[in-house]
């Protein structure tokens, strides 16, 4: 009985809370839309921004890249064990694999974890210090000069990583094929050219694109409206996180249905 | 001149202003005083613009801030230095990046008259030569120190200062709350301070406000908050069982 009661007290809200969230959402990206007060600071942190976002995420997307290619070959390989199939399509699965979801949803759900905590906690520990309210008093848009610059540079910068993400998980897979002796360069490349299709690499950075956005705007979010100390901004900093991961995948499917 | 007519605030079912009415004039420094929790800190926002009231206006001169629309606002925000309670220093810049951004982001004039306008505050502070040290290697009293220099870079017509001693032993805070007098009486600024602390009520204000859960119970100066005969004044005034005592030997 008791356990009854709660679940109908909690179960309403959750629509509630959903489109409480995504209402505030939308009403501080419409606050980036101001001019800038000044053009030269706001470039100055642009490319700030986009240092931190991709210079610094160059390291941990060539690690996964690689690996991910390379298991891709060996359990491809593994589950391909009739005889009259070529060894090519090895090379076609791999890369198109790299080019459709390896490159673009797991290099993304791996910056989620690394960009989206760090804008979610610089921005909330800006948010719990003061630092915001000084902003806003100085007659400076803070939305504007703290989230644009990152979703710009995230929109600039992450398409990019998940580019050089699909050329090396692709390059790992091939080198791994020809050190194990499951496939040969030559087989891999003609599979995979066999079965490049341009549509694939629009649908690709479509998705490259959507998923830079949501991490970068979901934890600038998550930050921006942090209320409380350390113990709050660490918080959000974790939900930056979780929301961007499931926003991606969410994302991911959606695309897939429409455009697939 | 700024003027609050009848603010109230509320949070949820909690009101935590209650028709406020006050004038805060130029060239002196006004109190706001009261207990912890008291509703400086709501007043304060609200003032600047952070909050809106739920009722009352607050005007600037002849306009009512609430009623601009965004580029209005936004002038009168660049009149308005305010010191935090913590600071709220950028800890992404240095001390020189912290004075400098604000003319940076508004200021007309060349690099070269911006870094002298740095050093200048900074001076005026007491803090020449910091410029290169990164806000994490100072103390309380030198980050309050730097916050006045970056609220005043724009030699702004208002100062707000929010719990200037908090944090601070007594010789800083007195220090500081001189800083504060100094540069309100050398350029006229209307500058109001939020405070607890009954030392810097007697060094500095001019002007005071009670302010007992959210209402203002008592206004006048430091020359008669000694004799007021409102209870709850008396109570904050005379915290301590020391200041009783020294009370009561007064008027014996
Ligand atoms: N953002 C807020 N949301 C809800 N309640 C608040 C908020 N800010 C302040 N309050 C409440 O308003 C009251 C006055 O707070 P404040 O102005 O910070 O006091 P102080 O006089 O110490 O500065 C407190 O009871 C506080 O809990
Ligand atoms: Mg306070």
């Amino acid at each position: 009985m008791a356990d009854k009661t709660v679940f109908l007290s909690t179960y309403p809200p959750i629509p509630m809370f959903f489109f409480y969230h995504l209402g505030r959402y939308l009403m501080l990206l419409r606050r980036l839309f101001k001019r800038p007060e000044n053009r030269v600071l706001y470039t100055r942190e642009l490319i700030r921004q986009m240092y931190t976002i991709g210079v610094g995420s160059i390291g941990i997307v060539i690690i996964i890249a690689v690996f991910s290619g390379a298991v891709t070959t060996i359990q491809t390989a593994y589950q391909l064990i009739a005889s009259w199939i070529s060894k090519s399509v090895i090379g076609a699965i791999v890369s198109d694999s790299s080019l459709l979801e390896l490159g673009p949803t797991i290099t993304s759900l791996v910056l989620a974890g690394k960009i989206g905590s760090s804008i979610a906690s610089e921005i909330g520990t800006m948010r719990v210090t003061e630092q915001i309210d000084a902003l806003e008093i100085m007659g400076i848009n803070a939305p504007g000069y703290l989230i644009g610059p990152k979703i710009l540079a995230a929109l600039l910068t992450i398409p990019l990583l998940i580019v050089l993400s699909i050329g090396l998980c692709t390059a790992g897979g091939m080198v791994v094929g020809e050190l194990t002796g499951i496939i040969t360069y030559r087989q891999f490349v003609e599979g995979a050219r066999s079965s490049f299709q341009a549509y694939n690499l629009f649908f690709s950075m479509t998705k490259a694109i959507t998923f830079s956005f949501l991490i970068s705007s979901i934890s600038a979010y998550q930050g921006y409206y942090v209320e409380g100390g350390s113990l709050e901004v660490g918080k959000a900093s974790t939900q930056a996180v979780v929301y961007s991961s499931v926003a991606i995948l969410a994302a991911d499917y959606i695309l897939a249905q429409l455009l697939l | 001149m700024i003027e609050i007519l009848d603010i109230t605030k509320q949070f949820g079912q909690k009101t935590v202003l209650h028709s406020l009415s006050a004038r805060f004039g130029p060239g002196e420094v006004s109190m706001i005083i009261g207990s912890s929790g008291s509703g400086k800190s709501v007043l304060m926002k609200i003032l600047v613009g952070l909050f809106a009231p739920d009722v009352g206006k607050v005007c600037y001169g002849t306009s009512d801030f609430f009623s601009l629309d965004i580029g209005g606002k936004t002038e009168i925000r660049k009149q308005i230095g305010m010191l935090f309670q913590n600071s709220a220093l950028f800890d992404s810049l240095n001390v020189e990046q912290n004075v400098l951004f604000p003319l940076q982001m508004f200021g007309k004039q060349s690099v070269r008259q911006q870094l002298e306008r740095v050093n200048h505050c900074l001076e005026r502070v007491g803090l020449s030569g910091t410029n290169a040290m990164h806000t994490s290697q100072l103390s309380g009293g030198m980050r309050k120190r730097v916050g006045i220099a970056r609220a005043i870079a724009l030699e702004p017509r208002y100062l707000f200062c929010d719990e200037p001693n908090s944090g601070l032993d007594p010789l800083t805070s007195i220090k500081i709350d001189e800083l504060i007098r100094e540069i309100t009486l050398e350029s006229g600024i209307t500058t109001i301070v939020n405070s607890h602390d009954m030392n810097s009520v007697m060094e500095i204000g001019n002007h005071i406000c009670f302010l007992f859960r959210g209402k203002i119970l008592w206004t006048g100066s430091k020359s008669n908050i000694m004799k007021t005969d409102c209870r709850e004044l008396n109570d904050f005034v005379f915290a301590t069982a020391f200041l009783k005592q020294l009370r009561t030997l007064n008027t014996d």
